[in-house]
């Protein structure tokens, strides 16, 4: 099996998982209890208004007939309308502003906890069974344990509040200034990296010590290979793959954190949009947004895949 | 003994466990001379990896290792420092592992493998870093000599495409590119099947006259011992019982082990109705018998066996037995 070959069903598998979770979101979304209707017009609503009301967003078609119209939509760029913003917002125009905002913040959390975890797993393996060790791996557990709303507040009391380092609330989107963006988004971003951080950290840590005692690393060292040597190329090199692995399969935890940071930190990005949209039953709004995390989870783990692929030879070749 | 290559004396290896040392091998005393085999025949969990692993440093950290003397051609391995041992594998001494498929790294090509060693090599002679800048048609041509013809092809591949016969032979080309003085080959045909294991015997026989180094050679299998070795060393529960030319082991095993050994051996050569086995089990080595160490498995096993472990004894012809029934040292 070629590396081509292997491309082209992992990006089939990810269009057909597109495909059926983007109904799976329409549907449940559907089954949900209260008319979008109600929510709009209020409680004064006659049976007429509603009716009308469900004639002009296609509510009393049969539900794949719904979801038929609803795809189309979404394949030309149309995301369809908010039922409950004012202004009946096109989506898309929404999502151009809200994405950014949280793309920044979850790349910025998760590279900031590969960069921690590197440093933190590689100086534990190496210092494995000694003080540098149990410190670093004690904090991993501290990092897991944290609750990220109530380490957010741990962040913006300490660096926020007493020691004025950076804003308490807000985020400078990265168009209007990146450094403001990488300023004003450090605290969410290491709210975000901590959890992230642990896991990581003690994943590599472990991989390390177990490829560690694998024969061929043995066999470097028979070769007579300088211990840093071995390292970079047998240990360190093969036991980055299920680093990697396990990287992408935390990439939907970093979407959880994000409706919860956002919370807190009062930014406007895509976890709060989903949240606010949810309360006002503005379906599409909700849809556009699960769509957008559903295509994003995939994306990465596609990434995440292929760079596994190209890191081990024995998936592909 | 001038022409000995390697010579251990008292060489003793314990593992840490919590706090105490566990010992697995005690009072080794062997010498292999230059241009033979020497085989170091033991069941599973005799020490005999450790000892080959013990002898090359290339054991875990919390490995303890003591000796008289551990000497290399004149180089004592015992007083070297880490980096000046490092020096001298890749270069002089050498290990041949007992599973090819994993003594690969399994993200690199097969000609990663030899352009690294080549250049590690390289640092030996002047010749070596010769080699080492042409080491592609080099490397070609190692291949041929280990067997394999094709080996522009299998140097784009990675390990895991390869048949553990294939990357046996690889191994051993990869030994081939140093030409060290000594050897350690610890089970390396176990994996491999019938016809390929006497392949790669004839290809470790070809080698070491080829190279005329000390070959040092960690096996269970009495058969290969017999057609590989110029002398074997019989090692049980981590002591040498029994040491001396093949052939005469072979027609006049001294030592109760040595005789159920090949008893059991030779049982499933002729077919005999019954396996032939040895009762009993390997002593725990963390509780060890006082006096013989396979006392308690002997039919001869008398009181003064259990009184206090025999010494090795001379028994003439280049052989020596530690057992009673052979005098007391």
């Amino acid at each position: 099996m070629g590396f081509l070959w292997y491309l082209t069903i992992r990006i089939g598998g990810a269009l057909a998982t597109v495909a059926v979770g983007s109904f799976l979101i329409f549907l449940i979304m559907k089954l949900a209890p209260g008319d979008p209707a109600l929510a709009v017009l209020g409680e004064s609503a006659t049976p007429e208004t509603i009716a009308a009301y469900h004639k002009e967003f296609g509510l009393d078609e049969p539900i794949l007939v719904q979801f038929g119209i609803w795809a189309k939509m979404v394949l030309q760029g149309d995301l369809g309308k908010s039922i409950a913003l004012a202004g009946k917002f096109p989506i898309k125009d929404l999502l151009a502003t809200r994405l950014p905002i949280t793309l920044f913040i979850g790349m910025y959390g998760l590279v900031i906890a590969v960069v921690i975890s590197l440093i933190a797993g590689t100086a534990a393996a190496l210092r494995h069974g000694k003080l540098t060790d149990t410190v670093a791996t004690s904090i991993a557990v501290l990092g897991i344990s944290m609750p990220d709303f109530w380490f957010s507040y741990v962040l913006i009391l300490a660096f926020a509040l007493s020691l004025d380092w950076f804003p308490s609330y807000g985020f400078t989107a990265p168009g209007e200034s990146w450094i403001g963006a990488f300023h004003s988004g450090f605290l969410p971003a290491l709210a975000i990296a901590a959890p992230m951080a642990g896991v990581f950290a003690r994943i590599l840590r472990a991989s390390l010590l177990e490829t560690a005692r694998r024969e061929y690393v043995t066999a470097a060292r028979s070769y007579g290979f300088a211990a840093p040597f071995v390292f970079v190329h047998y240990v360190f090199r093969n036991a980055v793959i299920p680093f990697v692995t396990v990287l992408g399969l935390q990439v939907r935890y970093l979407l959880g954190g994000v409706v919860i940071i956002e919370r807190v930190f009062g930014i406007s990005g895509m976890g709060s949009l989903m949240v606010d949209a949810a309360f006002a039953r503005d379906y599409p709004v909700v849809q556009a947004c699960a769509l957008t995390f559903l295509v994003g989870v995939l994306f990465v783990n596609l990434l995440v895949d292929i760079v596994c692929a190209l890191l081990d030879p024995r998936r592909t070749r | 003994m001038s022409d000995a290559t390697l010579t251990v004396r008292n060489l003793a290896t314990g593992f840490k466990m919590g706090g105490r040392v566990m010992n697995v091998v005690r009072e080794v005393n062997l010498e292999v001379r230059k241009g033979e085999v020497l085989g170091l025949i033991g069941e599973s969990g005799s020490g005999k990896t450790v000892t080959g692993m013990s002898i090359l440093r290339l054991l875990p950290d919390n490995a303890v290792t003591e000796a008289d003397t551990l000497d290399f051609l004149g180089t004592d391995l015992l007083s070297l420092s880490a980096e000046r041992f490092r020096e001298m594998r890749g270069t002089r001494l050498a290990m041949v592992f007992q599973d090819p498929v994993g003594a690969f790294n399994p993200s690199k090509k097969i000609s990663w493998h030899l352009k690294q060693v080549f250049e590690r090599a390289g640092t030996k002679s002047p010749e070596h870093a010769a080699r080492a800048k042409n080491w592609r048609q080099a490397s070609i041509k190692l291949l041929a000599d280990v067997g394999i013809p094709h080996g522009a092809n299998v140097m784009r591949q990675y390990p895991h495409q390869l048949s553990g016969g294939m990357l046996q032979r690889t191994l051993i080309a990869l030994v081939l590119v140093f030409e060290p003085d000594l050897i350690v080959a610890d089970e390396p045909t176990t994996n491999l099947d019938n016809i390929v294991e006497r392949q790669i015997l004839r290809l470790f026989r070809d080698l070491q006259k080829r190279l005329d180094c000390g070959f040092l050679y960690v096996t269970h299998d009495m058969t290969i011992a017999a057609m590989l070795c110029d002398r074997i060393a019989v090692m049980y529960a981590g002591s040498i019982v029994e040491i001396g030319p093949t052939k005469q082991i072979f027609s006049d095993p001294k030592h109760p082990y040595t005789q159920g050994l090949l008893a059991s051996a030779l049982a499933l050569d002729t077919k005999t109705e019954r396996l032939q086995e040895i009762p009993g089990e390997l002593p725990n080595p963390g509780n060890l018998p006082p006096g013989c160490l396979f006392e308690p498995r002997c039919k001869f096993a008398k009181a003064e066996c259990r009184a206090k472990p025999p010494a090795m004894t001379d028994v003439g012809g280049g052989r020596n037995v530690r057992c009673v029934l052979y005098g007391h040292g």
